[in-house]
């Protein structure tokens, strides 16, 4: 199956890059996989995901009672898209799926998102906080057990 | 793996808010946008290699990461006081208007046409992107998609990677393009010129033909008479990658022209107690509060601006386009804010065919791609016009080149006291008596969108929306209306 590992997130915002280095760690470890790291509005990255049979987004998150470092995997469906949208910085994952079938897009049938609880995601920092981090390299061992990488 | 009922923290406080003051006759006072912006960017950057900021200044925002990548290389260029090769340039401004050919269309066709192609007074349902496809065609869609891609591509193959990419270097680009790559960069150009151009006939078919939409693009609800800013070549035409900045002043007349080493004497900085984005004006000219007019500081920037601050396009075809909307709007300068639109699309074309321009120039391959900078380093500036005006970085280093302090302005900050002026002026025009009709989210959205504000996308997490508030509070300060979406 032709697959895409879309990491989503900052880099230089502490724990909202974390996406982006368990993508890079599912690189590493992978080298055949296609990897893309983006920090741009999903509304942006329809060329980037039209073409896949399937998709694995990893991504953050912040609930109101989690714990940091905790992987959640989600469906394009706990998303609700919302086509009404302001500027070029908005638009989420569900609506660029809505927008892509809408358009005729050749789109991922299958779809899987991984969100990692976070802790910090508004100090500049190129590190995730230790809770995150830490919890990395299991993060990425899952991933590749639960989608059988 | 525990599955869960997903309850995100919304991002809303800070985000997109509009506050609306009403006075005692229940009439709009007051309306405020608020807007974040990234914080403590500069200092991040303190003490780091002046060589690591094309990399972390793309970081900043995911709708711009070129822009702030070529930006922050000419700063480099300026600091190092090393002069690109030839071949370096037109590698640099090819992919440059590349990035600004893929992010106008996409502007245009995801948030601008709902407006129009689909229509002020649409059901809101209907008025996004799916239902200016549905009026345009699915086989527009598709080619959106397309000329996406082919454009993004070029990207990829000079900078990497079509995000966040990473090929400028002090003096030059890290990589050079061979015969293959020219070719493919050639037809994506070819198919974006084509593709341009029929979404200037489509704008003309839908929009232009529609005496409705005109009247409202030419109405006085969304027109400021304000000064102008763009960068222009040597011809005063316009041009994204380099240049001199030009003002016209509201009559359309040149007002400046400077070098970007000389932004400090002719734009300032001014801050209001309710918000930490800046508004930049003319420093001659003085803050002299958010009102237009030839006395007021206050200047505008982005794709209407640098038509208005210019003389024409360089391209041919693009050149067609911006004499037919200047005459058909009345002349220049246009104040229309809607007008943002189509010199968009004008831009669009004109990116586009500077693309093919540049792949067709035999010196594109040419293996001679960097000069090395031998200079000690001191203070460099930069200056891009991004896809949402004029961008400047200005770096200053010790003699090793790590950065002491770091200044950038962004588009939107140069926009700022504009939107917020038309912001104001549509609730003004929409509310009467204390009456806040429901349709003035869009309304007031409509004079915002034109500019494409940046809402500092600094934060990626889940679920990913922006969302935006209008709070409508009475003369006694209590909230009276509270509208949302997102």
């Amino acid at each position: 199956m032709n697959t895409l590992i879309l990491g989503i997130g900052n880099p230089i915002l502490s724990d909202d890059g974390v996406g982006i280095k368990i993508a890079q760690k599912l690189e590493e470890q992978k080298p055949g996989l296609d990897v893309e790291q983006t920090n741009e509005a999903a509304i942006a990255l329809l060329d980037l995901i039209t073409g896949y049979d399937k998709l694995i987004i990893i991504d953050s998150i912040k609930t109101k009672q989690g714990k940091p470092g905790k992987l959640y995997k989600l469906k394009l469906e706990d998303f609700r898209p919302n086509l009404d949208f302001s500027s070029s910085h908005g638009m989420d994952i569900a609506t660029a799926f809505e927008v892509g079938q809408g358009l005729g897009c050749s789109m991922p049938q299958c779809v899987s998102i991984y969100a990692v609880e976070i802790k910090d995601n508004s100090t500049l920092s190129e590190q995730c906080t230790e809770e995150v981090a830490e919890n990395i390299p299991f993060m990425v061992k899952q991933i590749i057990d639960e989608e059988k990488l | 793996m525990k599955k869960i009922t997903i309850d995100p923290i919304t991002r809303l406080e800070g985000h997109g808010k509009i506050e609306i003051f009403l006075n005692d006759k229940g009439n709009c006072e007051r309306a405020c946008l608020q807007i974040p912006e990234l914080r403590g960017f500069e200092q991040f950057s303190v003490g780091r290699p002046a060589e690591e900021m094309p990399r972390i200044t793309t970081m900043i925002c995911g709708v711009c990461p070129t822009a702030h990548h070529m930006a922050s290389a000419k700063a480099l260029d300026d600091l190092f006081k090393v002069e690109p090769t030839p071949a370096a340039k037109k590698i640099r401004e090819l992919m440059y208007n590349a990035f600004q050919a893929e992010d106008h269309i996409l502007h245009f066709y995801f948030l601008g046409g709902p407006d129009f192609i689909v229509g002020p007074q649409a059901p809101a349902a209907e008025r996004n992107v799916l239902g200016v496809i549905a009026k345009a065609g699915l086989e527009t869609g598709g080619k959106v998609i397309q000329m996406r891609k082919g454009m993004r591509n070029v990207l990829r193959i000079i900078g990497g990677k079509p995000i966040m990419p990473s090929c400028a270097l002090p003096g030059g680009v890290s990589k050079g393009i061979n015969e293959e790559e020219r070719q493919k960069i050639l037809e994506a150009g070819e198919y974006a010129v084509d593709f341009c151009q029929l979404s200037l006939q489509i704008f003309d078919d839908i929009v232009l033909k529609n005496k409705g939409y005109v009247d409202l693009i030419t109405g006085d609800v969304y027109s400021h008479k304000t000064y102008y800013m763009g960068m222009i070549d040597k011809n005063n035409k316009v041009n994204f990658y380099d240049g001199l900045i030009r003002v016209v002043d509201p009559d359309g007349k040149e007002f400046a022209k400077f070098k970007a080493q000389d932004y400090l004497d002719h734009i300032s900085e001014h801050v209001e107690p309710w918000t930490y984005v800046k508004f930049s004006y003319l420093k001659k000219l003085g803050w002299k509060g958010f009102v237009d007019g030839k006395e007021s500081g206050v200047f505008r920037v982005a794709p209407l601006a640098r038509l208005n601050a210019s003389d024409g396009m360089a391209t041919p075809l693009a050149q067609e386009a911006y004499e037919k909307m200047f005459s058909v709007l009345g002349g220049k300068p246009v104040h229309s804010t809607l007008a943002f639109h189509w010199a968009r699309l004008v831009e669009a074309l004109y990116a586009s065919e500077r693309v093919v321009e540049l792949a067709r120039d035999p010196e594109i391959i040419s293996p001679d791609i960097v000069n090395l900078p031998t200079k000690t380093p001191k203070e460099g500036i930069g200056v891009v016009e991004a896809p949402r005006g004029t961008l400047i970085h200005h770096y200053q280093t010790d003699d090793k080149g790590i950065l002491t302090k770091v200044n950038l302005i962004v588009a939107t900050q140069n926009n700022s006291a504009a939107i917020n002026m038309s912001v104001e002026k549509a609730a003004k025009s929409l509310i009467k008596n204390g009456q806040v009709p429901d349709g003035i989210l869009n309304m007031i959205e409509m004079a915002f969108r034109a500019y494409d504000p940046c809402h500092a996308c600094a934060t990626h997490s889940l679920p990913g929306g922006m969302p935006l508030e209008v709070k409508v509070y009475d003369n006694k300060g209590a909230l009276v209306k509270k509208l949302k979406r997102g």
